[in-house]
């Protein structure tokens, strides 16, 4: 067995981002080139120490785990501790490499902005939560960091708060997520109950190794559902609200409302990624009953078609890849769901590199284009951006598993595994293939062909934002044929038996990535947008669907007529209730009032110790029972409360003899 | 009995009590003519260094002694009773620290006299398990108190809570000592393990023994702001000078809580002798919680705010008091040791920002703090939001594990109005309603704008120190609580 306790060091990949979050915090909101480089700095070690874990992980792909204890609570131990595996190494060498060059890309696009440094530290603290949710080797500690990475993404996406937008749009993510965090919640006091232990792995005795036969065993289901298949539905509750999986995916397209570098690393690369990696680490428990594992993999097919569709209808630059990242987050459920942890995150991993170029990409058209986002306005990007546009293009055909770039192995492997043992989800699956490629195709001849629809003259970005695009570029292009041929499958779970070759689905996804191209490039490429004003060529075609599309489905409009009236009539209820009470607390107030006066007027001389109790009753008609009153200074009268007391205890003790 | 070993076990007061003597020496000695200020700080200065002797030489005794009892448990030596003896010595060189720079009146070494002798008082009170001597200990504490109360002669108010403090002690102080003797009556000695086997050997509950308790938990009532004995204490905090309130509200209720625990331990092994005072408590709880935290709301001077917020919390440790397991103690001791700190601390900065500029501790005092001093605002909050009970900071995990053990132990109630759960309820919706006035105060140092021409805010460099260590005291023993409540419960068992 591997001395685990050398691996405690992995602690401080998150230490650093924290470290500078608070460094930066403290600083001064002027000194903006200390704030960037205390940030990159942070992040900078962890990038180090993350690649010398992933070395030694892929050297030794054994799982070494740190545990120590929390708290002790009567006989429940709460414990901490962190975990080395091929799944926490491979994401934290991803989100601290993305991660730094988008802080690369910050410290440029951000100048400008008078909140630089707050800027930082958000991202700092994102990074801390983000780096610290991966390596977490306990269910509670994972969800600490979980609820530290949504607290960072409202505060990121409300970065403009004076924008009313922008608050709206925080506030919308934070209080859709909260909904997912609730079922995790809930799951993970089951799971506690169950087991007795939060850890993942902890000598044979964790939730994921003897826990999970625990829970499987455990006995009556509740409800006809058994606590395995209620423990991993919860826990992917939690996971729809983060990763955005229909129908709680309504808050990420309203993310983007923050600032792009935040909507690259959070909302594209790595935060939304994380309900799939907490999917991923707790594949046992979904597998365990299977209920659960169908579930995932058919949510995630219904959120890929259908976010793929919705891309569609949007005209927004940004809006569109926000879709476009809740389709391909679905396409990773779905590989979860039918071929374990291995093609989800394959894809995971690659969709990283390629949607974070495309986010970054698509600032820079941003930047360079004064702040225009409507795909119908921008146009004729490809003269005046020349290396943007190259990086885009790198980006756009990994999206659309274009042959040979990392999309097309990544998805390849999905709908091979879907192909297996699920045929109906294969299809959904290749449905939203074409899909990609269609609402990919479409962007791409409204924003770089043609003549440019706007005012102004687009100008291509400085390095400082061009040098990250061209490296996730190369990463983008490269990334899947290296890992494939590295066997990264077998690396990420190692009892991943590969699929047989379907010559059928090689020729179904390579069909539908080109034919999306192709028909995209048919109905967009041949006409010549004049004006921004112009409709959609899909528009002509059908205009009730494209406006359902152009709509996000409704869905927006449908929970505000449903969830949102309710939520309205539960708030007047409760005012009404609050009402009620009020008048009745006051009756009650005023019923006490009048007994007292009673007592004090009639009763004083039937009782015993007069001069005790009249001068409560004094005291509590002149008060009108508000505690305070009763302090009025008078040593005298404070004495009697002590007779008083003593008299109540008295009878009390009186009482409790019989 | 051999002197030595009496020399040994009490080598830490001894240190405390030449420093007593060394400060009234040196001051009325050498001093007599030198400025007030310089007289103020030397004095501290060697109280403080008596006191952090003393605390070295008690870790001493926890290092290399054996736990032992000295003269029939006069004085037992246990880690846990040493413990608290440093803690309080700990508390009372924080508050000398933050008298050193005003001196209440021109009898600046009396002043920290009295301060060592209440901590000597406590100390014992936290080491005997001796009827005889709990009292006469309590007796020395009470007494150098009201003392200290009314020290700041040119104050009619200081007098006016002095007197006020005495004659309600004094009341109190019947109550025990007749509580004392009803229960010596029954048990027939003065040692308290004694009394214990002698009570769990009785047939029948005599009368007696119920009318003991009664008068006792009066008494005691008093000492820890248990309602509806409470009512010195507003008055007592608000106008006493701010570091003896700071004392009174952290070293003197860690000693009276202590003190309660040890009188109620012989009566609370069977459930039959459980009952006769469980009901009692669980109505003072319930009376100090709502009273406490009701009349915190409308406070707008912050020292009676805090002592209003001060009975509340003894409502909160009643609880663990009533549960009665080891757990319960556990987790009131630990309470109390977290109030305690986190206390010291808000009495500190409001020492800072209102006496130090002669104010009278009104809640716009504080306001603009964070734009005067960002890191006194900073502390502010800790202290304030550990009061409140909010995660991460201590005062949340003392909550968390008070309310724990009281629900733990819930089996062993018998009926329904000594149960823990309504109170567990009552307390989630006091601690809730504690937290509006809380913020408010963080409110009035975060948001509002300083006055016009706003109090400068001097603070020494030692009064950095204290107030810093206080606040990374409770940020870490939030995070980390498990080394301390292993400690008080390992200490309990034995």
């Amino acid at each position: 067995m591997p001395d685990n306790s050398c691996i405690l060091w992995i602690a401080a990949i998150p230490l650093c981002p924290l470290i500078a979050a608070a460094v930066i915090a403290l600083i001064k909101p002027s000194w903006k080139r200390a704030a960037v480089g205390a940030g990159l700095l942070g992040l900078g070690i962890s990038l180090v120490l993350s690649l010398y874990a992933l070395k030694l992980n892929i050297e030794n792909p054994a799982t070494r785990f740190y545990n120590f204890q929390w708290m002790q609570l009567g006989g429940a131990s709460v414990d901490f501790g962190v975990v080395l595996d091929p799944l926490s190494a491979s994401m934290v060498a991803m989100v601290t490499f993305i991660g730094f060059l988008i802080f690369f890309y910050s410290g440029n696009y951000m100048a400008e902005d008078p909140d630089q440094t707050r800027f930082f530290c958000y991202l700092s603290l994102f990074a801390a939560g983000m780096l610290g949710l991966i390596i977490a080797n306990s269910l509670l500690l994972l969800f600490m960091c979980w609820e530290i990475v949504g607290l960072a993404s409202y505060l990121l996406i409300g970065f403009w708060y004076k924008k009313p937008s922008a608050a709206a749009a925080a506030k919308k993510a934070f209080i859709t997520t909260r909904i997912g965090d609730l079922g995790l919640f809930i799951g993970l006091l089951w799971a506690f109950k169950e087991t007795g232990t939060l850890l993942f792995y902890n000598n044979g005795t964790g939730l994921l190794e003897s826990g999970v036969t625990t829970i499987a065993t455990a006995g009556e289901p509740l409800f006809g559902i058994s606590a395995a298949a209620g423990i991993s539905t919860l826990i992917f509750i939690g996971a729809v609200g983060k990763s955005g999986q229909f129908p709680l995916h309504v808050w990420l397209p309203d993310a983007m409302e923050g600032p792009t570098p935040v909507s690259a690393l959070i909302h594209a690369a790595t935060m939304v990624a994380a309900g799939v990696f907490l999917v991923a680490r707790t594949i046992i428990l979904f597998q365990a009953d299977t209920v659960s594992l169908t579930i995932v993999a058919w949510v995630g097919g219904i959120t890929a078609l259908f976010a793929g569709l919705i891309a569609i209808g949007q005209n927004d630059l940004k809006r569109i890849l926000a879709y476009s990242t809740v389709s391909q987050l679905g396409m990773m459920m779905l590989g979860l769901g039918v071929g374990g942890t291995a093609p989800g995150m394959f894809h995971l991993l690659s969709h990283a590199f390629f949607k974070a170029l495309l986010f970054l990409g698509a600032g820079s058209i941003i930047h360079g284009c004064h702040g225009e986002q409507d795909i119908r306005k921008l146009g004729g990007v490809l003269k005046s951006m020349p290396i943007t546009t190259a990086c885009y293009l790198c980006g756009a055909a990994a999206l659309c598993a274009f042959p040979l770039t990392s999309g097309f192995f990544s998805k390849d492997e999905i709908l091979l595994c879907a192909w297996n043992s699920n045929r109906p989800l294969f299809f959904v699956g290749a449905a939203a293939a074409f899909c990609t490629s269609f609402y990919m195709m479409r962007q791409i001849c409204y924003v770089f062909f043609g003549k440019t629809r706007s005012h102004g003259h687009p100008h291509e970005s400085p390095w400082q934002i061009t040098a990250p695009l061209t490296i996730l570029a190369l990463f983008a292009l490269a990334f899947g044929g290296i890992a494939k041929h590295f066997e990264i499958a077998t690396y990420l779970d190692s009892e991943f038996t590969a699929p047989h070759h379907s010559l059928t689905v090689t020729v179904v996804s390579l069909v539908v990535a080109l034919g999306g191209l192709l028909v995209g490039f048919w109905v967009y490429g041949f006409r010549r947008t004049l004006s921004a004003t112009e409709p959609d060529a899909m528009e002509k075609v059908s205009r009730p669907a494209y406006r359902f599309l152009e709509n996000r489905g409704y869905l927006d409009e449908l929970y505000a007529a449903t969830v949102g009236a309710l939520w309205k009539w539960l708030a007047f209820a409760a005012e009404m209730v609050d009402a009620f009470l009020l008048v009745f607390s006051e009756l009650i107030v005023l019923g006490v009032r009048q007994l007292s006066n009673l007592f004090a007027f009639r009763g004083d001389r039937l009782l015993i110790d007069q001069w005790s109790f009249d001068g409560f009753c004094q005291t509590l008609r002149n008060t009108s029972f508000v505690t305070t009153r009763a302090q009025n200074g008078y040593l005298t009268n404070y004495l009697r409360f002590i007779a008083l007391g003593a008299v109540l205890l008295g009878v009390l003790f009186w009482w409790s003899a019989f | 009995m051999n002197y030595s070993i009496l020399l040994t076990a009490l080598l830490p007061e001894l240190f405390v009590v030449l420093s007593l003597f060394a400060a009234l020496g040196v001051d009325y000695g050498l001093l007599r003519h030198h400025p007030l200020p310089t007289r103020s700080r030397i004095a501290a200065s060697i109280a403080c260094i008596g006191l952090v002797i003393g605390i070295a030489v008690i870790i001493g005794q926890m290092l290399w002694f054996a736990p032992r009892s000295l003269g029939q448990d006069q004085i037992v030596l246990t880690s846990l009773t040493l413990g608290a003896k440093a803690l309080l010595f700990g508390l009372a060189t924080v508050v000398c620290i933050l008298s050193a720079d005003q001196a209440p009146n021109t009898h600046v070494s009396e002043y920290y006299a009295l301060i060592l002798l209440s901590t000597l008082g406590a100390g014992f009170l936290v080491c005997t398990e001796n009827l005889l001597l709990i009292f006469v200990a309590l007796e020395l504490v009470s007494l150098s108190l009201y003392a200290l109360t009314a020290f700041n002669k040119s104050s009619r108010a200081s007098a006016e809570a002095g007197l006020k403090y005495f004659t309600f002690g004094a009341v109190s102080s019947a109550f025990l000592l007749f509580g004392l003797s009803y229960f010596y009556g029954v048990v027939q000695t003065l040692n308290l393990h004694d009394a214990t086997l002698a009570i769990t050997s009785l047939e029948a509950i005599p009368p007696l023994l119920r009318v003991a308790i009664l008068l006792i938990l009066v008494g005691l009532g008093f000492k820890i702001a248990m309602a509806p004995f409470h009512f010195w204490v507003p008055d007592v905090y608000q106008s006493a000078p701010t570091p003896v309130a700071a004392w009174i509200a952290s070293g003197s209720k860690v000693a009276g809580f202590f003190v309660l625990i040890k009188i109620l331990q012989p009566v609370a092994i069977t459930p039959s002798t459980k009952a006769i005072w469980m009901g009692g408590v669980a109505l003072g709880a319930a009376l100090s919680l709502l009273i406490g935290n009701l009349g915190a709301l409308r406070q707008s001077n912050l020292k009676r705010l805090l002592a209003y917020s001060a009975v509340g919390h003894a409502g909160y440790m009643l609880i663990g008091v009533l549960s009665g397991t080891v757990e319960g103690m556990a987790a009131v001791i630990f309470y109390v040791v977290i109030y305690a700190l986190a206390n010291l601390g808000a009495f500190g900065v409001i020492n800072l920002v209102s006496d130090r500029n002669g104010l009278t501790a009104d809640i716009q005092d504080i306001a603009g703090c964070w734009k005067r001093s960002p890191l006194l605002a900073l502390l502010t909050a800790v202290f304030f939001l550990s009061l409140a009970g909010i995660p991460p900071l201590a005062g949340f995990i003392g909550k968390f594990y008070l309310f724990f053990s009281a629900i733990e132990a819930q089996p062993t109630i018998a009926k329904w109005y000594e149960g823990a759960y309504w109170l567990v309820g009552l307390a989630l919706l006091m601690s809730a309603v504690s937290l509006y006035y809380y913020l408010r105060v963080l409110k009035v140092s975060f948001v509002s704008d300083p006055a016009a021409t706003p109090a400068p805010i001097r603070v020494t460099s030692a009064e950095w120190i204290c107030l810093g260590l206080l606040a990374l005291l409770l940020i870490t023993s939030g995070l980390f609580p498990d080394p301390i409540i292993h400690f008080i419960r390992c200490s309990l068992v034995g």
